[in-house]
C-alpha cells in the first residue's frame, strides 16, 4: 500500500523469473499448505521437479542472496530493482532440518539467473512423505502487477515461468 | 512506544510460515514494529528481515510497537506470539 510512495533507483527492470529446476509449473493455489495457496508469503508459481533423485535448485533471477534458512531449504534473493524472491524448496520441509540440502550460497553472496542455490535430495524429501514442490514467489507482491505465469512443462534456469510488472 | 517479551515456544523458531503469518499480522498497523533478538533488530513487516534473524525455539525476543495504534497493535500482536509462535 506504501509502494506509490517508495521511490526505486532501478525501476523500470520488472522480474522474470526462470524455472529453478527441469519439471511442472503448477499453481500455488493447489500447493497442501495455505501459506503458499492463500498467497499469505507471496505471489507467484511452484514447479513439481521431475527429477527423483538430487536435484539442483537454480536462481530463478540476478540478485543477492538476503537470506539462507539454516535449515537450508528457504533462499531470499533481492534483486537489483527491489524485488524480493522466496525460493522454497518442498512442503514443510523446514521439519527435515537441513537434511537432504546442500547450500552452495551463503548471506550476501551475488547470483546470476540459473545459478545452484542449493541441490535438494527429491527421493529424501519424498521418502519423509513430503511434497518436494519448489515454490518460488515475489514476497512484496503488493509492489507488482500484471503477473503473467507460463504454466506446465519448463526447463530449470531457462524457461521464463513468471514475468510481472512494477505497480 | 510500547514493549512486551516473548519466548519462541515452536520448535522450528520463526521460519518461513510463521513469518509470512506475522508479517501479514503487522502489516496491518500503522505503528512501526520492530523485533529484537540477539543483539540484531528487524522490521516486522520485513519477510527476509524477520526470517534472517534466526529465531529458534526459546528464543526471548523483544517486540517493540511505536505509533498511533501502539496500544491495539501491542496487545494484539503479543497475542498472535501466543497463538502462532
Amino acid at each position: 500500500m506504501f509502494g506509490l510512495f517508495k521511490k526505486d533507483k532501478n525501476a523500470g527492470s520488472d522480474p522474470c523469473l526462470l524455472a529453478p529446476c527441469d519439471g511442472k509449473a503448477i499453481d500455488i493455489t493447489t500447493l497442501p499448505d495455505p501459506v503458499f495457496a492463500d498467497k499469505i508469503l507471496g505471489d507467484g508459481f511452484a514447479v513439481n521437479p521431475s527429477s527423483e533423485d538430487k536435484c539442483d535448485i537454480l536462481s530463478p533471477i540476478d540478485g543477492r542472496i538476503i537470506d539462507v534458512q539454516d535449515s537450508l531449504h528457504a533462499y531470499g534473493i533481492e534483486t537489483p530493482s527491489g524485488a524480493e524472491i522466496l525460493v522454497h524448496v518442498g512442503i514443510n520441509t523446514v521439519s527435515l532440518n537441513g537434511e537432504g540440502f546442500k547450500a552452495h550460497v551463503k548471506n550476501g553472496d551475488k547470483v546470476k539467473a540459473g545459478q545452484p542455490l542449493c541441490t535438494a535430495d527429491v527421493a529424501l524429501i519424498h521418502s519423509k512423505g513430503l511434497a518436494a514442490s519448489v515454490v518460488v514467489l515475489i514476497t512484496n507482491a503488493d509492489e507488482y502487477k500484471n503477473f503473467s505465469i507460463a504454466y506446465g512443462e519448463c526447463k530449470g534456469g531457462e524457461t521464463a515461468v513468471l514475468t510481472a510488472e512494477k505497480a | 512506544m510500547k514493549t512486551f517479551t516473548y519466548t519462541i515456544k515452536d520448535e522450528n523458531g520463526i521460519h518461513a510460515r510463521p513469518a509470512g503469518i506475522l508479517v501479514k499480522s503487522a502489516a496491518k498497523y500503522g505503528s512501526d514494529i520492530t523485533i529484537e533478538w540477539n543483539g540484531k533488530s528487524a522490521s516486522a513487516k520485513r519477510l527476509f528481515a524477520v526470517m534472517g534473524m534466526g529465531i529458534k525455539q526459546g528464543s526471548e525476543i523483544t517486540v517493540k510497537i511505536s505509533g498511533e495504534d501502539e496500544e491495539t497493535a501491542a496487545a494484539e500482536m503479543e497475542n498472535f506470539f501466543k497463538e502462532n509462535l
